[in-house]
């Protein structure tokens, strides 16, 4: 009999671990208007954030949840604690933070990280930073990094306030009215013009508690002819309960500034990450994504660009790796607003062991974007037939002159492929080793050295036999 | 309210492209049954059911030309058995500013042959759509639509196979063109079931923009729950490229007469296939009335 080849489920023990969360604080579970005073109380909120928290919290209670995505049965918001807070403060040197949630970022390998090739971290524990540091180099340049809460509060309270939830409003969809009620942590960051930062600033959240919800919000603005490279990790252990992300990323690109936002993903099979991501950005800008989706039960992920002025681009690369139990609806979005704009888009998805992976976009151009060009790609490799793989793009293209591509492929391994290695004389298990893991590499080629490690740990790929 | 052309999988309602609301009642439907080749014109509005019968291995053709004004509503439902092959060709040839509503399901058995030619030369408002089910081992189907929509018409599509047999084959292919005010949107679904095992689906569409405010819009779906399948789909959507101008410049043809000829050639691919001379003369008429 023909032996299929195997590929391993993703190696999650180094995210596996949990502690007890005895000493933290954390508010009751469900979502009432008391629950989202309480909140804004802990933080101690500017009056603008209160209101904004209450008035989104009706958004939330007046609107549907999609009826178009994976099914969120197993979520009850009766059910999720919105805030929990480890009894520690926010420190700026690894050595003040508690020891086990010092361990839980050594295990995740964070310090280490900063050590080595961070210009900057920020590590979130449950509902709140625990650490935020940045290099005095980078500092020295102007470049702001720190939580968004001492933000809200400090010299920066202002473009907090010009710039929070504009880009992602609470009556988006219920998921960002959600997370506009009950917000928690996150990082902000502000490089000045003409300031080019060479190494990344990186942001980790960890979700810790069991039936927790975490509500980050991230907010970044790129100066006029700035740049930055900014990551973004986060995991949780698994329980036998629903747990939830709902955070918010919107990223300000000014006139010939450039930012590239990369994203491990990785959380844990009980996971629903809803998470919200949009980018504008000027004339000349650059946006570019780095997305890799591996963890979650359910992700409904599609960060979108607005390409507002003049010759901006976007460029997004995403790979999604479903397996038993995972549902994962990812994609991206794209609207031309301007003239010469450009858009690519490129994502690979592998399914298997009965998972889900769903690739779904939209690509808007306007009436006003002449001579943009657009470009979408999307391959799809299906590993046993337990599994589904969905390529739903839309687009909406109402400009004379723009020039729009689109193309897809769904299949198994190329056997054309394998004939041709096989004919260099490599064996029939080294050739679909090489193409099944060479399948990852536009990603993983895209991300610094070790985190593209990461990913690849992340996608064992343990070829035995043949796939067919 | 008539709700038409949904997606199989439904997607972002901020699109707008899920599914279609038609004002439109439908009256007393008339029941008409083909069991073999026939020419069907339609010169009134009125709600028709057709059903088409190719029996084992018959080779059946229809033609269907649609010359109503108004709302003409058709409805066709087909049934191809073992080995047996059914060429549909359809002609919208109504006056300007009709309607047209035009359903199409089919099933197909082992070994048959389904092939759909859809020929829309911009008369009016069309909803128009086919649904295959392969249900037959080694079945196959072939969905080639061509179209025109011009000032401020509006054609809404929704062509979906779906593969149940194994070594199933489609292929859809649209080719169009829109004019100032157009609106057009196309779906396009090629669903792999589970056990469709050694199918191939191949999904592509091509537009040309040629006039200002127009409004295109394309989804093209691959669903899949099989492994041992291909599917591919492309869409390549711009105005004329400025090589194939200077190309018919250089040989003294302007802009326009470029435009209409590529525009021609688009529909001319499926002229061909009219296997009748007096409808095809006709709709050929149309079309250069068009162009």
């Amino acid at each position: 009999m023909k032996e299929k080849t195997h590929v391993d489920d993703i190696d999650r023990s180094m995210y596996d671990f949990r502690n007890e969360d005895k000493d933290a604080y954390k508010l009751d579970e469900g979502l009432t208007k008391e629950i989202v005073l309480q909140i804004s109380e802990e933080k101690n909120d500017p009056e603008w954030m209160r209101d904004l928290r209450l008035r989104s919290l009706e958004i939330y209670n007046k609107m549907e949840a999609p009826n178009w995505g994976p099914a969120l049965d197993g979520l009850d918001m009766d059910h999720i604690v919105t805030y929990v807070r480890k009894n520690t403060k926010l420190a700026d040197n690894w050595e003040e933070v508690p020891q086990e949630v010092k361990d839980t970022f050594e295990k995740l390998g964070i310090p280490q990280a900063e050590r080595k090739s961070l210009a900057g971290v920020g590590a979130q524990y449950d509902s709140e930073l625990v650490y935020h540091n940045v290099r005095e180099d980078v500092a020295r340049l102007g470049v702001v990094y720190t939580d968004i809460e001492s933000a809200l509060r400090g010299e920066y309270a202002d473009m907090i306030k010009e710039h929070f939830m504009t880009l992602l409003p609470p009556s988006d969809h219920k998921f960002c009215a959600l997370h506009g009620a009950v917000w928690s942590g996150g990082s902000f960051v502000y490089v000045p013009k003409g300031v080019k930062v060479d190494i990344p600033l990186q942001s980790y959240f960890r979700l810790n508690a069991k039936g927790a919800g975490q509500f980050e919000h991230t907010l970044i603005i790129v100066d006029e002819g700035a740049d930055l490279h900014f990551i973004e990790g986060c995991s949780a252990p698994k329980y036998n309960v629903a747990n939830l992300h709902a955070g918010c990323v919107e990223l300000f690109v000014r006139k010939n500034a450039r930012l590239r936002y990369s994203t491990i993903e990785n959380w844990s099979k009980n996971m629903y990450n809803l998470n919200s991501k949009r980018a504008l950005v000027e004339e000349g800008g650059k946006v570019e994504w780095v997305s890799g989706s591996f963890g979650s039960h359910i992700s409904y992920l599609y960060p979108m660009s607005i390409l507002k002025g003049r010759g901006s681009r976007m460029e997004f690369t995403g790979i999604s790796f479903a397996g038993k139990g995972q549902n994962l609806d990812t994609g991206a979005k794209v609207v031309q607003l301007a003239p010469d704009t450009s858009a690519f888009i490129s994502t690979k998805s592998i399914s298997k062991g009965g998972g889900v992976c769903t690739f779904r976009s939209t690509v808007k151009v306007a009436k006003e974007a002449e001579n943009s060009k657009t470009a979408v790609s999307c391959e799809s490799l299906m590993l046993d037939s337990e599994s589904r793989s969905d390529t739903i793009p839309a687009m909406d293209i109402r400009c004379k002159s723009a020039d729009v591509g689109h193309e897809a492929q769904i299949g198994k391994i190329s056997d054309e492929a394998v004939f041709y290695l096989m004919s260099r004389g490599m064996s029939e298990e080294d050739a679909k080793a090489l193409i099944v893991s060479g399948f990852a590499d536009n990603v993983s080629k895209e991300l610094p050295l070790e985190y593209a490690i990461e990913m690849n740990n992340l996608i064992r790929l343990e070829m035995k036999g043949s796939i067919g | 309210m008539m709700k038409i052309n949904r997606l199989p999988a439904q997607t972002f309602n901020t699109t707008g492209m899920n599914e279609t609301d038609i004002d439109y009642t439908p009256g007393q439907y008339r029941n008409v049954d083909i069991y073999e080749d026939t020419i069907m014109t339609f010169d009134n509005p009125q709600d028709t059911n057709i059903n088409v019968w190719v029996k084992e291995g018959k080779e059946v053709s229809v033609i269907m030309d649609y010359r109503s004004k108004d709302t003409l509503n058709i409805s066709t439902r087909i049934n191809i058995e073992k080995n047996g092959k059914l060429k549909l060709v359809q002609i919208d040839s109504a006056p300007c500013e009709s309607r047209l509503i035009n359903q199409v399901n089919a099933r197909l058995e082992e070994e048959a042959d389904f092939s759909i030619i859809q020929i829309l030369p911009g008369r009016g408002d069309v909803y128009t759509g086919c649904t295959t089910d392969l249900a037959g081992n080694r079945s196959k189907c072939n969905m080639d639509i061509a179209y025109l929509v011009k000032d401020g018409q509006k054609t809404d599509m929704n062509f979906i196979s779906n593969h149940y047999g194994k070594e199933t084959e489609c292929n859809i292919n649209a080719d169009g063109i829109l004019k100032d005010g157009a609106f057009k949107l196309f779906r396009g679904t090629i669903d792999f079931k589970t056990g469709a095992s050694g199918s191939k689906g191949i999904e592509n569409e091509k537009v040309l923009l040629l006039g200002d405010d127009v409004i295109n819009q394309t989804i093209p779906l691959i669903l899949c729950t099989e492994e041992d399948v291909e599917g591919a789909h492309g869409a390549q959507i711009g105005s004329l490229d400025e090589d194939v101008l200077f190309y018919f410049a250089s040989r003294g043809i302007d802009e326009k007469t470029t435009e209409k000829m590529i525009s021609f050639g688009s529909f001319n691919r499926l002229l061909r296939q009219i296997d009748n001379e007096t409808v095809r003369e006709n709709t050929e008429k149309i079309l250069s009335e068009v162009f």
